[in-house]
């Protein structure tokens, strides 16, 4: 038995399904290397965060109501390129002429004119229009922005919300009295409703941030999102009280803001250090930034002006910078594109601050764009860092609404930009250079809106056909091999999404999830659904487009439909097989119940051994056919351990020796026709011999070389030649079966004796597509039958 | 000792040619009870439906059933069987493991293919009385998964027959807690799945004929150890023991 296929024990069994085959995976709480989905917004989360907003609406109302009973100017005031103080836009008619001139002080009568009691005079110096005094960098500007509020509050001591009447000294024009009334709800300006609930939404966000992931990395996000808030809301103050500031909240103010910076850059490098995975020794770093922050403003209290000036500048810059190293080491070290994100955000926010620092100490020595670029470019860079504060837990949602924001961001900035050139370089008013400009940045947005659109690369490098083609022949070879489900999916997902890395682990999972702000999409491999009390399945795909994207919810939707089609597919496919092979079985059982028995019965009652022997090979071939029936696919190698065993049994009765040889180069699933054309063609080949030739010994060879089943059985006996046989209906079925297969058959006399009968089937196919072979050889020597 | 056999077959022509190939085999068959359907049987042997036969004074030593009765599967005979001090064979159409496999594992000592020849007949019959259980390739290979991996065997959960599904509560079972086998026992189901016949295996393996065989009972046993000790719990809870 030299040349028979010996093979291990491992393949032995190797039609039946590889049930030790499947790898171990490891489970998904262990690649994400933490539980599954927290349970969120249950019990107190939802309450204190319904909490936090009240209390924070409550807070932004009651501010307002302390607003509106401030005192207020029915005008507004601007500073001249010459640095003095203007009356710009006057609210009522009647002060209307008053507008362009330019106002020196304002006297305030106490007690009323009549018992001529000393007027104080308090003059408006051009700083004290300034919102802040964060934004001033020389001490003797600063001085005289206090002073200037310090000697207002003072001469307005005696205002009552009734309102009191002052005199205002005009250059060039007689003085004019008027009446300094509270602001009331009315007069709060649209400023602060905006900066208010920018600031709101900011707080709120932060705080669900932090409630629904309470981890040190959120929790610097919400500390961050909290400095933006309080920022925020002290510029809503500012912009209304202006002139009016209380002292006590001037220097509060300064100090606050101050602190709210060095904070928020602390922040930034605290998320820095814990964005994608946590960096070596983060504790140790985070609590340096903090440290250091909180440091540069303890000092920055105890120096002179400029120089706390510029301290604060710098050390908000170099936490940033700081951030920005970490983040770029963190994405050498990992990749993943939420680094890559901060990398672009912390960038862009750096460079405009360093540019707002450039231009607010440039502009020094002119108070007019001194003022506008210490109120509105400061404004404006807030709320462009608030914006990307509040888009940043949703840079995961639709790619769309990103590349919309970023359009406008972009706009919102070139306006403010044009804005302020207009006024700087055409001494533009404020509202025509406010109208061009805007007017530009929304035609440069709408141009651009279309170009970009139309431009982009599709992120689709699969056509919806190929897709398509793929899910069904996906399907189909999960029908197959149930274990190449993962393989052949993460295929697909790598094809669809370009990903760093495709994970398996396992884990149960409904619908594709994304984990990790969108760094990770979960997708579940789709099973038969026989095999649902097997393990199952899940792909962990590690960052879109070779990590330099987040996966957004379009991608998520994708994959959802993706697993969905597969698995209608699935078990569609999986509905008709079974209707089929009931169908067939059905038959099958019939057949061999009814027929079978009543064959029984007529072989046991022959007349004559050859009848009962004619009749035993009827019942053999009824039974090979039911078989093959009732069977989808048997291995070669099996059915070859079938056969010999059947023929040797028959031949040993025969008191005639086997020599059985099997040579296969590579192992094949045979489908049901090959199965029972290549039984019946050995059964009467062997049949043939035992029946007519009185042969001693038969040598039975099967091979598979280079495609070619060939088969041959020789024997010793007493025939010759063959070609004057008369072809009963044995050997016609012999030629019959052969043709079948698309092979030739032959018969040829031996030396010394005996008759050689040869079959050859050239391209010799399994019964399922080579390629699935090959696969399920990678496996072990698995194939697609059992 | 005269030898003591019942034969359950519904065939009356069957019947009477299994008494033939009874009668050929053994020179001191002491009288052959027949019955064509579970209900006489169990008559015969004084027990009732899913309950245990057990021996009394004189008990059958060799006991041929059909699976496909009239009023039920043979494997639920074997099955009462299970505790009955006799050679169990069953005589079946069937040829497929997927109706030997449970039956074997309902305690079969062996079985026989009716529609084999006389003599062919006679001399399996000796063989299994002897000890020398026939395993189809099939059926080795079905054995090897059963014992690599404890699978649930698939031959037991179709509804496509009736005779593997009154098995297959038991089948299950037997899987979750199976005996190991020896390499060497493995090694002769491995030769055995290929189709090697018994004296073959000896050669490939440079061991008596003998050895092969005892392997290949030892097998046997270990096949349905687990389900005989089952089948004992089940029993001596429902107070029958």
């Amino acid at each position: 038995m030299a040349g028979h296929l010996i093979a291990s024990e491992a393949d032995a069994a190797n039609c039946d399904p590889p049930a030790d085959l499947q790898h171990p995976w490891p489970s998904l709480e262990a690649v994400l290397q933490r539980p599954l989905s927290l349970p969120r917004w249950v019990g107190w989360r939802l309450k204190a965060m319904v909490a936090i907003v009240v209390m924070a609406l409550a807070g932004v109302l009651l501010m307002a109501h302390w607003l509106a009973s401030q005192p207020r100017f029915p005008f507004s005031l601007s500073v001249t390129p010459a640095g003095e103080v203007r009356l710009d836009t006057a609210d009522y008619p009647p002060l209307r002429p008053l507008e362009g001139r330019l106002l020196k002080s304002i006297v305030i009568e106490h007690g009323g004119s009549a018992e001529g009691s000393p007027a104080i005079e308090a003059p408006i110096p051009p700083l004290a229009l300034f919102p802040s005094g964060r934004w001033l960098l020389d001490e003797e500007g600063l001085r005289r922005f206090v002073a200037g509020h310090v000697e207002l509050s003072n001469a307005l001591d005696q205002w009552s919300p009734d309102g009191v009447t002052v005199r205002l000294k005009l250059q060039g024009h007689p003085d004019e009295p008027i009446l300094i009334a509270p602001r009331g709800w009315a007069g709060i300006t649209p400023m602060y409703w905006v900066l208010a609930t920018l600031s709101l939404v900011v707080a709120s966000m932060g705080a669900m941030v932090l409630l629904s992931n309470a981890d040190w990395r959120y929790g610097g996000f919400a500390l961050l999102s909290m400095t933006q808030a309080g920022n925020l809301l002290l510029m809503a103050l500012e912009s209304n009280l202006g002139l009016f500031t209380p002292t006590w909240l001037l220097s509060l103010d300064t100090a606050l803001r101050a602190l709210f910076d060095l904070l928020g850059a602390a922040g930034l490098v605290h998320i820095a250090l814990l964005n994608s995975t946590p960096a070596r020794h983060w504790g140790f770093k985070a609590a340096a930034a903090w440290t250091c922050a909180l440091g540069l403003w303890t000092l920055h209290g105890g120096l002179p002006a400029a120089q706390a000036w510029w301290l604060l500048q710098l050390g908000c810059a170099g936490l940033a910078m700081c951030a920005i190293a970490l983040t770029l080491s963190e994405q050498r070290r990992l990749p993943h594109p939420l680094n890559l994100l901060m990398f672009r955000v912390l960038l862009i926010g750096s460079l405009t601050w360093a540019l707002l620092t450039l231009a607010v100490w440039l502009t020094r020595d002119r108070p007019d764009l001194n003022l506008e670029i210490s109120t509105w470019g400061v404004a404006g860079w807030q709320t462009f860092v608030t914006s990307m504060v509040l888009i940043a837990p949703y840079f995961s949602r639709t790619r769309q609404v990103q590349r919309e924001f970023m359009l406008l961001a972009a706009s919102g900035t070139v306006a403010a930009s044009l804005d302020l050139l207009f006024i700087a370089v055409f001494s533009m008013g404020q509202l025509a250079s406010m109208a061009i400009s805007l007017m530009l940045s929304m035609g440069l947005y709408l141009s651009f809106r279309r170009w970009l659109l139309t431009q982009l690369p599709r992120p689709d490098s699969l056509s919806m056909e190929q897709v398509f083609q793929q899910i069904y022949r996906i399907a189909r070879q999960i029908e197959l091999q149930p274990e190449s489900a993962c393989p052949a999916m993460s295929r697909l997902m790598r094809d669809l999404f370009d990903p760093l890395d495709v994970l398996i682990a396992e884990g149960a999972l409904n619908q594709v999830t994304l984990e990790q702000d969108g760094g990770l999409m979960l997708v579940p491999v789709p099973s038969l659904a026989s095999m649902a009390q097997t393990r199952r399945t899940v792909l962990v795909i590690k960052h879109a487009r070779r990590g330099q994207h987040l996966f957004t919810r379009d991608d998520c939707a994708l994959a959802q439909r993706i697993v969905e089609q597969l698995q209608r597919a699935l078990s569609f496919d999986q509905a008709v097989e079974q209707g089929r092979s009931e169908e067939r079985l059905r038959i099958a059982q019939d057949l061999h119940d009814d027929i079978g028995a009543r064959l029984l019965t007529l072989m046991y009652q022959a007349p004559t051994p050859e009848i009962e022997e004619y009749i035993r090979h009827t019942i053999q071939d009824l039974k090979t056919l039911t078989r093959g029936l009732a069977a989808h696919t048997h291995c070669l190698t099996q059915a070859a351990g079938e056969w010999k065993r059947d023929i040797s049994h028959r031949l040993s009765v025969a008191r005639c020796e086997l020599d059985w040889q099997v040579k296969l180069e590579r192992e094949i699933g045979l489908n049901v026709v090959q199965w029972s054309a290549l039984t019946r063609i050995l059964r009467e080949l062997v049949s043939n011999t035992i029946s007519h030739a009185q042969a001693r010994r038969v040598q039975v060879t099967l091979s598979l070389q280079e495609g070619t089943l060939r088969l041959t059985v020789c024997d010793d006996g007493v025939g010759t030649a063959p070609e004057t046989w008369s072809h009963g209906l044995g050997l016609g079925g012999v030629r019959k079966r052969v043709k079948q297969l698309g092979g030739n058959v032959r018969w040829s006399v031996r030396e010394p004796q005996g008759v050689c009968c040869e079959v050859d089937i050239p391209n010799f196919a399994g019964a399922c597509p080579e390629d699935q072979v090959d696969q399920a050889s990678g496996h072990a020597s698995g194939h697609a039958s059992h | 000792m005269a030898v003591k056999v019942l034969i359950l077959e519904d065939n009356p022509v069957a019947r009477g040619f299994l008494c033939r190939v009874v009668r050929e085999s053994f020179s001191d068959v002491g009288g052959i009870t027949e019955a064509s359907d579970l209900e006489s049987v169990r008559r015969i042997l004084g027990h009732s439906a899913g309950g245990r036969a057990s021996p009394q004074a004189e008990p059958f030593q060799l006991i041929l059933v059909d699976l496909e009765l009239p009023d039920g599967s043979g494997l639920e005979l074997l099955t009462e069987l299970s505790q009955y001090p006799a050679t169990r064979i069953v005589t079946t159409l069937y040829s497929d493991d997927e109706h030997l496999f449970p039956a074997l594992q309902c305690g079969a000592d062996g079985y026989l293919l009716k529609e084999d020849r006389f003599e062919v007949l006679v001399e399996e019959l000796q063989k299994i009385v002897r000890g020398q259980p026939p395993l189809s390739p099939a059926i080795a290979r079905r054995l090897l998964t059963h014992f690599r991996t404890g699978d649930p065997l698939p031959g037991a959960q179709p509804a496509n027959h009736t005779g593997a599904s009154a098995a297959s509560s038991a089948t299950v079972l037997v899987a979750s807690e199976h005996e190991r086998l020896t390499p060497r026992e493995s090694e002769v189901l491995t030769y055995l799945s290929k189709g090697f016949t018994i004296k073959e295996i000896a050669a490939l393996m440079g061991i008596k004929w003998f050895t092969v065989n005892d392997h290949i009972k030892s097998i046997y046993k270990k096949l349905n150890v687990s389900s005989r000790a089952e089948a004992a719990v089940l029993a001596s809870k429902q107070g029958l023991v």
